[in-house]
This record gives C-alpha cells, sequence and structure tokens, in this order.
C-alpha cells in the first residue's frame, strides 16, 4: 500500500453511513429498545417543586406496593453530587431540593407501571423555601444563596478588556444602545433519555444508553459510585439526536446506582414531560450593550454586558458565559471591547450546553446592533460589515491574533453574491404581506476553550497477510446523528487507501476506543478526524516496517488555549474558528403577524467537504432548530414551574414550516484539520435569529429585540411604531 | 388503575361513573398531564353517532363522525363549505382523523395553568385565576369572565355561525349558544351535565350560493389552537353586492363570538376591500384586552379582514 495519492478518491464524496439502513428500516436499537434477562424497571420521584427542605421521606407505603424490589434514596448514593464541572448537582436530593426536576428518589420493580405506581406513594414532605426565578433578583446582596457553600449565587463569570471602550465611546461620531432578551431553548431530541444497566461477570457495572462523551459519563459514574474508573464500562447505542442536551448526566447514573446496588439488570425510560426537566436548557440571556463608530463606518467600540440565568445547579454554564462574553463584537475586529457576562444560580431549569453554547445569545445581539450602527451612519450595512468583519491576523477581544484561517469576508461574499442570484420578492404582493431579505454572520469557536484540556486519541490496527486487508479504528466518539462515524472511516480509507467497506469501526464503548471527548463544540471532525488521519499514517508507518499487525495509538492535541489572565484579561481563547453567513428572505403577514421564512442560504466555511450529504444534511437540521428558536420555540418558567412542559404548549416548527434551505459548502482548508477539514455544526444556528430580525425589518421597519419572534412580539413592534 | 367502562348504548353511557371518551385525543392529553383522574366511559359504540344524513331540510352530523370525515363529505362541501375548510384546517391529518365533532365541542380549554398539575384555578375547582395574575398571553380580549382564556372549539365557533343545534342524550336539542353559555361562569366551557350525552349536530337548510371562508393567525403554520380565527360566510349577488354576511370569532373570548354589528353593515355593501376593511375595524369595537393581549385586537382586524378576503375569492384553505 502507498501513502495518499491526490486526488482524494473517499473523502468528498457521499458514502452512506453506517447506521442509514438500520435507522430507516427500524431495526437500530435505541436505548428504550434495550433489554437483558430479569430486567427490572425504574421510576424516578422529582421534586415537581422549584425550592424546598425536606422535612421527610417516607418510603414504607412504596416498598409495600405490587412488585416492588427497592426504592433508592439519598442514603444508597456513595458520593451524592455529579456535574460536568463542579459536582454541585445531587444525584437524589437528600436535604433540599432547588428546582422541578430534582430527583428525589428512585423506585425499582418488576415492571415499569409497577414502579411508577409505586413512585407515586412514596411520601415526601417538603418546607417550601423561597424560590429565586429572576437572575437580576439572585444577584442582590441580600438575596439567599442557593448553594450556601459556593458563597455566592454566581456560577462563573467573565470579563475581557480590549483597549478603552469609555474613552472610546465618548469620542465616537455615533453611538447606540440596545437591550436583548433571548428565552430558554429546549432540545427536543425525538429520542427522550432511556437506557439499561448491569453488573458483568468481571464484577463491572456497565450502562448502556446514549449521551455525548463516554469517558466522562464513565468519571462521573464512577465518581459516584466511588469506584475505579475502569470497573465501569459505558456505552452508546444508537442515539436520537442530542444537540447538547446529553452532554451532563440525566439518568444513566440513576441506571448505574440501582444496577450496582440490586445486582440485577434494570431498565428506565423516560416520558417527553420527564425528558423536559431531566435535561438543562439552552440559556437565557439578558445583554445590554452600547456601539459605536465614526462617521467612516469603523466600529471604534462596544460594552456589553450579558446576565445568563444558569438555573439551579451548575453544569456548564460557567463555560457558556465565557463565549456569551467573547462574542459580544461577533465577528468584528473592534479596538476597544468592555464585555462582561455573568452566570447565576436561580431555581429554575438548570442551563447547559445547546448547538452554539451561547454564541447565539451573543450574535442575536451583536448582528443587530451592527444593522441598527449601519441605519444610524447611513452606510448600508453589508458594507458595514465589510469594513470590520475579521480577516487574517485580526485581533480578538482578548487581544491576540485570531488563528489562521480566518474566512469570514469570503463567506459573507459568497452569501450575498447568493442572495443576489436566488432571492427575488414575489410578485403581486397583496398589501397585508411585506417581503424582506436579512443577512447575517457568525463565528464559534471549534473545540474546547480558554486553557481546557483538548485532546482525541485513536486507535489504527492494519491487518493482512501480505498487503493490508482490513483496518481497525478504535475512536471513542459519539455519534448523535451527525455522521462522525462516517466521516472518521472516509478520514481512514483515504488515509489508508482502502475500501470504505475495508474499514472497521470501534466507538461506542469506554472498554474497548479510547477517549476521542465529547460530540460538541463542533469539535470531532477537526481533532477527532486528526488523531484518526494520524493514527492511520503511523500504522501505516509500522506496516511499511514490517511491524505487522501494525498498531498504533495517537493522542492529538491542538495548539493550546489559555485562560484569561485576571488582571490583563488577555489570553488565548480558541485554536480554531469556524465561519458562516445567513440570508434569510421572508413575508411578514401585517394582519396577523405571522412571519413565514421563504428561503435561506447558508454559507459555511468547512474546510474541507469530507461528505457532501451529511454536510448539508448538518445545515438542513440547523436552520430548523435555528427556525424554531427565531419565531416560536419559547421554553417558559413561572415562579420556578415549567409552564410549558408539553410539545403541545412547546412550539417546534412542523414540516409545514420549512422554507427551502440551500446550503454552500467552501473549502477554504484549516492549517491544524484533517484533509483541511474543519467543523461546522453549530454554526447554522449561530447568525439565523438576528438574520430573520433583519429581514423583519427589512419588511417592516420596525426592530424586534426578543427572542422568539412571534406574532404577538411583531403586533406588538408594529403598533409601538404606529403610536 | 383505570377504570375504562366500554358502554354500547346511551342509556349505559349515561348511567356510568366517568369522563366521556370519544376520539381521545383531548382526554388522553389530559390524563397523562395528570389533570384529569378517575374513571372513563368509551362512547364510540354506542350505534347511531357516526352518520352525516339530510335531515329536516338541513343536514345531521352524528357526534362520532370525525373532523376528517365532515371534511371530506361531498354535502358538507357543497352546502356548508366554511364548516368543511375548518374541519380540515385544525389540528394535524392524525388528530382530524380521530377527533370526533362532540369532542371538539367538548373540548377543554387550552389554558397552560389548567393543563398543569401544579395549578388550581376556577375551571378546577379553586377561586382563582393564576393566569390572569400570571401570563395570559394568549388570553381573552373580550374579559367578561373570571377565566381569562378564550373558549378552544374552532368547529365550535363555525358552527354558532351556522345557526346551528346540538341534539343532547337524543331527547332535547340546544342552540350553540345554550350549549357554551354567556361567557360569564369561569367555571366550564359548556353546560352540559357530566351525564349528558352530545348525540348529534343539526345543521339548518343550507344558504345558496354561500361563500364562506375560514382564516387564522396562528404561532406556527399548523398543530396549533389559533390566536384569532374567523368564520366569515357571504352571498353577494350579480353586482357583487353583499346580500347575505355572516361573521364569527374564536380565541378572543369565554365562548366564541358572532358579530352582528359586522353583518349588518356589510350586507348591501359592495364587496371590496374597503367594506371589509370598516367590517374588520367594527369587529373590534368593545374589545378590553388584558395587559398581554392588546396585539389580538390587532389580530382581530386582520384576521376578520383576510377571511373576508378569502371567503368572497373561495380559497379553499384555512390554512395559511
Ligand atoms: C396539535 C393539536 C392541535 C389542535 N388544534 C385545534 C384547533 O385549532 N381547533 C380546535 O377546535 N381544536 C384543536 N385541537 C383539538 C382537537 O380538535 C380536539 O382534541 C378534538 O376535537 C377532541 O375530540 P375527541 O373526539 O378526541 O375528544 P375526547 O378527547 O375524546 O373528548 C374531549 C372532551 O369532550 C367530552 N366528550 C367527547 N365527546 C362527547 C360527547 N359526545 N358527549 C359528551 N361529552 C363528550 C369528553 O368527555 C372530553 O371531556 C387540536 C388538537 C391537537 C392535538
Ligand atoms: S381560570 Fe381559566 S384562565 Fe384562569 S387559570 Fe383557570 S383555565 Fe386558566
Amino acid at each position: 500500500m502507498s501513502e495518499v495519492a491526490p486526488p482524494l478518491r473517499v473523502i468528498g464524496t457521499p458514502a452512506q453511513r453506517m447506521d442509514a439502513l438500520g435507522k430507516v428500516t427500524g431495526s437500530s436499537a435505541y436505548p428504550g429498545d434495550l433489554v437483558r434477562p430479569e430486567m427490572l424497571h425504574l421510576a424516578v420521584v422529582f421534586a415537581h417543586r422549584p425550592h424546598a427542605r425536606i422535612a421527610a421521606l417516607d418510603t414504607r407505603a412504596a416498598l409495600a406496593a405490587p412488585g416492588v424490589v427497592a426504592v433508592l434514596t439519598a442514603a444508597d448514593v456513595p458520593f451524592n453530587g455529579f456535574g460536568l464541572i463542579v459536582a454541585d448537582q445531587p444525584v437524589l436530593g437528600h436535604d433540599v431540593v432547588r428546582f422541578v426536576g430534582d430527583r428525589v428518589a428512585l423506585v425499582v420493580a418488576h415492571t415499569a407501571a409497577e414502579a411508577h405506581a409505586a413512585a407515586a406513594l412514596v411520601h415526601v414532605e417538603y418546607a417550601p423555601l423561597p424560590v429565586l426565578a429572576d437572575p437580576q433578583a439572585a444577584l442582590a446582596p441580600d438575596a439567599p444563596l442557593l448553594h450556601p457553600a459556593h458563597g455566592s449565587n454566581i456560577i462563573g463569570d467573565f470579563a475581557v478588556r480590549r483597549g478603552d471602550a469609555a474613552a472610546a465611546l465618548a469620542t465616537a461620531d455615533v453611538v447606540i444602545t440596545g437591550t436583548f432578551r433571548t428565552a430558554w431553548q429546549e432540545h427536543a431530541f425525538l429520542q427522550p433519555e432511556a437506557g439499561i444497566a448491569y453488573v458483568d461477570d468481571e464484577e463491572r457495572i456497565v450502562i448502556e444508553t446514549a449521551g455525548q462523551w463516554l469517558h466522562e459519563d464513565r468519571r462521573q459514574i464512577a465518581a459516584m459510585l466511588q469506584l475505579p474508573e475502569e470497573q465501569v464500562i459505558v456505552r452508546y447505542a444508537t442515539i436520537g439526536g442530542a444537540f447538547g442536551g446529553r452532554e451532563d448526566l440525566s439518568l444513566q447514573h440513576l441506571l448505574a446506582l440501582a444496577a450496582w446496588k440490586l445486582r440485577q439488570p434494570v431498565a428506565l425510560v423516560w416520558s417527553r414531560e420527564e425528558s423536559f426537566i431531566g435535561h438543562p436548557k439552552r440559556h437565557p440571556v439578558t445583554i445590554t450593550c452600547t456601539w459605536g463608530a465614526t462617521h467612516a463606518g469603523k466600529i471604534v467600540a462596544i460594552e456589553a454586558h450579558a446576565i445568563a440565568d444558569g438555573g439551579a445547579y451548575a453544569s456548564t454554564s460557567a463555560e457558556v458565559v465565557k463565549v456569551v462574553g467573547l462574542f459580544a463584537s461577533g465577528c468584528y475586529d473592534v479596538p476597544n471591547i468592555t464585555s462582561t457576562a455573568v452566570a447565576v444560580y436561580t431555581n429554575n431549569i438548570p442551563s447547559g450546553a445547546f448547538r452554539g453554547f451561547g454564541a447565539p445569545q451573543a450574535h442575536f445581539a451583536a448582528e443587530i446592533m451592527l444593522n441598527r450602527l449601519a441605519e444610524a451612519l447611513g452606510i448600508d450595512a453589508l458594507e458595514l460589515r465589510r469594513r470590520n468583519i475579521y480577516r487574517e491576523g485580526g485581533i480578538e477581544p482578548t487581544n491576540v491574533v485570531l488563528p489562521a484561517g480566518v474566512s469570514a469576508l469570503p463567506v459573507l461574499e459568497r452569501c450575498i453574491a447568493e442572495a443576489h442570484a436566488r432571492f427575488a420578492p414575489p410578485p403581486d404582493l397583496p398589501a397585508h404581506l411585506r417581503y424582506g431579505v436579512g443577512i447575517a454572520c457568525g463565528i464559534k469557536n471549534l473545540g474546547y476553550s480558554f486553557g481546557y484540556p483538548e485532546q482525541a486519541t485513536a486507535t489504527v490496527e492494519l491487518l493482512g497477510d501480505t498487503q493490508i486487508e482490513r483496518a481497525v479504528v478504535r475512536l471513542g466518539a459519539a455519534e448523535v446523528g451527525q455522521g462522525n462515524h462516517i466521516a472518521m472511516r472516509q478520514i481512514a480509507a483515504e488515509v489508508l487507501g482502502l475500501p470504505l467497506e475495508c474499514i472497521f469501526m470501534i466507538c461506542d464503548d469506554t472498554n474497548v476506543a479510547p477517549n476521542a471527548g465529547s460530540a460538541s463544540a463542533s469539535r470531532l471532525t477537526l481533532v477527532a478526524g486528526r488523531a484518526v488521519q494520524d493514527a492511520a499514517h503511523a500504522a501505516l508507518r509500522r506496516w511499511h516496517n514490517e511491524d505487522r499487525p501494525a498498531h498504533a495509538t495517537v493522542q492529538y492535541r491542538p495548539p493550546a488555549t489559555t485562560p484569561l489572565d485576571p488582571i490583563t484579561t488577555q489570553g488565548k481563547p480558541n485554536y480554531a474558528y469556524g465561519y458562516a453567513a445567513q440570508a434569510v428572505a421572508l413575508l411578514v403577514n401585517t394582519l396577523t403577524g405571522e412571519v413565514q421564512v421563504q428561503q435561506v442560504i447558508s454559507v459555511h466555511d468547512v474546510g474541507k467537504v469530507i461528505n457532501p450529504q451529511q454536510a448539508s444534511g448538518q445545515i438542513e437540521g440547523g436552520v430548523v432548530q435555528a427556525l424554531g428558536y427565531a419565531l416560536m420555540e419559547e421554553f417558559q418558567m413561572y415562579n420556578g414551574y415549567v409552564r410549558t412542559p408539553h410539545l403541545s404548549s412547546y412550539l417546534l416548527p412542523t414540516s409545514m414550516d420549512i422554507p427551502e434551505i440551500i446550503p454552500i459548502l467552501l473549502e477554504y482548508p484549516d492549517p491544524l484539520g484533517p484533509f483541511g477539514a474543519r467543523g461546522f455544526a453549530e454554526l447554522p444556528m449561530v447568525p439565523f435569529a438576528p438574520a430573520v430580525a433583519i429581514a423583519i425589518h427589512a419588511a417592516l421597519g420596525v426592530w424586534l429585540s426578543q427572542q422568539p419572534m412571534t406574532p404577538a412580539r411583531v403586533i406588538h413592534a408594529l403598533q409601538e411604531v404606529q403610536s | 388503575m383505570t377504570n375504562l367502562i366500554i358502554a354500547t348504548t346511551l342509556a349505559e353511557a349515561r348511567n356510568a361513573e366517568g369522563e366521556f371518551l370519544a376520539g381521545g385525543t383531548d382526554l388522553m392529553d389530559r390524563r397523562r398531564h395528570h389533570v384529569s383522574t378517575g374513571g372513563m366511559v368509551d362512547i364510540c359504540r354506542i350505534a347511531g353517532l357516526g352518520e352525516i344524513e339530510a335531515h329536516a331540510g338541513g343536514y345531521r352530523i352524528g357526534s362520532q363522525v370525525t373532523l376528517d370525515a365532515v371534511a371530506q363529505h361531498p354535502a358538507i362541501i357543497d352546502h356548508y363549505p366554511g364548516l368543511a375548510i375548518a374541519a380540515g384546517a385544525l389540528a394535524t391529518p392524525q388528530i382530524r382523523s380521530m377527533a370526533s365533532m362532540g369532542g371538539v365541542l367538548l373540548q377543554t380549554t387550552r389554558c397552560w395553568y389548567f393543563r398543569h398539575e401544579a395549578f388550581t384555578c376556577y375551571k378546577k375547582g379553586g377561586d382563582s385565576c393564576p393566569s390572569r395574575e400570571g401570563d395570559h398571553r394568549f388570553g381573552v380580549v373580550f374579559d367578561t369572565s373570571p377565566c381569562v382564556f378564550p373558549h378552544p372549539s374552532t368547529i365550535g365557533m363555525v358552527l354558532m355561525n351556522y345557526a346551528a343545534q346540538v341534539e343532547i342524550n337524543g331527547e332535547r336539542t340546544m342552540t350553540m349558544q345554550e350549549l357554551y353559555g354567556g361567557g360569564t361562569d369561569g367555571t366550564r366551557e359548556h353546560t352540559l351535565a357530566p351525564s349528558d350525552v352530545l348525540t348529534q349536530i343539526i345543521l339548518p337548510a343550507a344558504v345558496n350560493a354561500e361563500r364562506a371562508g375560514y382564516f387564522r393567525s396562528i404561532s406556527r403554520a399548523r398543530a396549533e389552537w389559533a390566536l384569532v380565527e374567523v368564520s366569515a360566510r357571504l352571498v353577494v349577488d350579480d353586482n357583487d353586492q353583499i346580500t347575505f354576511a355572516r361573521v364569527a370569532v374564536g380565541g378572543v373570548a369565554p365562548v366564541p363570538m358572532l358579530l352582528p354589528t359586522v353583518n349588518d353593515y356589510l350586507v348591501g355593501k359592495p364587496a371590496t376591500d374597503e367594506s371589509f376593511a370598516v367590517a374588520a375595524e367594527l369587529a373590534t369595537a368593545g374589545a378590553n384586552p388584558l395587559p398581554q393581549t392588546g396585539y389580538k385586537v390587532k389580530l382581530i382586524y386582520g384576521t376578520v379582514f383576510d377571511t373576508l378576503q378569502r371567503a368572497y375569492n373561495r380559497i379553499w384553505s384555512g390554512e395559511g
């Protein structure tokens, strides 16, 4: 076999994913389909109240109920805490419950129906505590502390300073201010949380479920059970979507706890309602900002402050607010920036990871501000973007040069050109329908930021007699629907010069696949892709050195990032960025406030297309999710209670809401990525909502500053300008 | 465990303990959300409730007939086009093929507080309305009742606009207004007793050459109750003068609203956008919106205007 010989054979082809047939024929086993002999069933007793002290907990009636085998409570948990960053969330509540979804007890019975019936008999006496429902109020100096040991209600905060924003604003020709509000968003993946767990012949606890990061799930479960990590095996079944909503543990640890305690296989399948309160949401954020520019169209200063509702537990809030704060200027090079962001504990549902991880909220403010500034300056908004957009060598708000491969401008230019070529107002519109086009840009970091250790490890084994017959690739990386496994297989096949069918992927088991990190932050294509590519090259070298069967394990580490210096706020936040621009054409019905998106152009620099079909699919799915976010999805809480606990009150787009989606993939090679490829999975989510707001403004002349832009808000904005 | 009784006769149904179960698209949802408990009485197998037939110069629709069957029925399409359009426009194809005419009229409020087990309110036997004090963005614009959520039934609004009657227990008939009451009782959506079975819907004689429209303002394209919805029926003469007009609006008051002043205004006017605009303005008269429902006043105007245009132009779709 020889080294890779251009042109590429497999990269860039729409190779069929391994899970395609199973998914379309229904033969794939999702976590809810898994069974084991003698399996018991679990039901979770949730707190269903936002804040209370547990005065008494009586399990006797539940234990006496038909079919019940055990009722587990906090006393049964070896280490009663979990969390991605800090373990501040109890596995089972012991003294205080802090949000409606706190788990208080776990009923184990012979059937799911028996478990649920008995769960209703677990008697918990609660003494209500005051509810902190508003992050601003939770910041007040006399506000009660949700986690007294933490010392304040601030989960995490972020500040960055470049230049002197106050001074620059004082001398800017034009200064505008704005306040923007975004709501929680629910991931609403198709398959609610489920799984099974059992103890195997070697005394290991095995959890088969869905998630986004096998090895992190294992770490937290091992910590909870106080077991060495090798004694815990996490396996992923077919995963029905994730979008960040499976980054935190939801029920995986509960399964592990019950199986370990009872030494019997257990299963748990959540309903949609349980899923709604069982995993964190996208952060609602309020952003207040001031932008200043010169008459010549140079943005000279930005001051921005963001406050995010982190809910009852830390999850990834501390990291999300860094992203919110970092992208206060969107993808524009602004010499003077002061940006702060804070995430606050409240008794609301915890907020955490969701596709875009703070970037959509930041862009909602930044991209609308840019257009408003253009309006105030009398300069075309796209021209204002051109004049200020990040270029190669541009400086980030943290005073460092952007990682190489800055393609923001060509991405924008392509988007503008496509919109000119493809969009036209429909002829003969009735007077009450108004047409508008909006274009917005976006940037999002690829991979972990601010000094968080970043790596992916892959193992490649080459097998055969005189020539390589097949290869086994081991890579612990979740296939959440994004098409990662086929992309990795294509990379291996390309490097090894083998047909795809000769590459065997082992990805879903902590015991047999090394840690490639999470399926999040648009990172697997670049980081895991490099690990596979480098491991394949290393294995090939061994093969050629007659070291057979050849076997190589490579840990790929991208260039290090750093936390920000607490005094100067300087630092290198990220090693790579993705860039996108979107154009939206829509109709607004001025009679009903309805917004109908007609066409969407979504332009992405993907570095190198590995699989065009999967790439387009990612964009289409992302646009649909972004459309829901922009126009109708509004997860609401009322004094700590979820007011939209069902899919009948939390409105997702239906097929009838979906416009024509035109994905455009550009290939400006990323200096780090495998074959130049970089991830982009989050980016369709990033500029979309502001692009819609800009298009609505083009149609009506009014600015909306609260997401989602529902008919009521459209009508309200119209009424305000009319009066 | 749930106690389900399958009734095969009216008498059995009336004597059984529990809430009637027809298509279940509303009831099963409430049970899942733990706001309906106790027994259930399946009324789908009672004979004689599944037909659409000519009756007393008009038509009669059994309460177990599905929305889909109504939307597809040639006689309904011909004689009561506004009903056929609306029945084919609400919810989703799946729901329409399960949902019954009885259930669509007697479904319970969509209020989030009502459908949340953590809250109590007038409609659940309590003595307060958390929606009035809290979030009522989908609430009424004509605030006549202690309960601020609008009536959910599209078909109730349309049938009112057709001056339909309903037959109860196979014995007595009542008007749609009698079925829903005056909109001042905050504790219930209709006036039937728990043991009353709605058996038939009785449509009066069709109006010749009727043009009808149904249209709604809505938060997404499909599969959602309307923010504001309107049924309009018009007859115009050879000179395009309106000779007959019936307009009703839903989503804005505790019970569906007829708009007699709008009807009176339209008759004798030319069927033009100018007339429709005046009519739409008249439709908002007397509105006293809640703090969060002011936008719906504008929606009433817009939806009435749009529906009148659709009716006049015979646009056969109630969907946006
Ligand atoms: C996504 C979605 C969107 C929807 N959009 C709309 C909409 O826009 N407009 C609209 O009007 N509806 C809408 N619906 C509601 C739907 O029309 C109703 O759920 C359905 O019509 C109820 O009929 P059913 O036969 O399933 O009633 P069931 O759920 O079986 O019963 C509903 C109620 O009526 C009682 N009942 C039923 N039949 C009788 C009878 N013959 N006599 C006495 N009591 C009876 C039952 O006891 C119960 O209380 C929507 C529903 C969904 C799920
Ligand atoms: S009284 Fe009416 S509006 Fe108030 S909470 Fe109950 S159903 Fe909702």
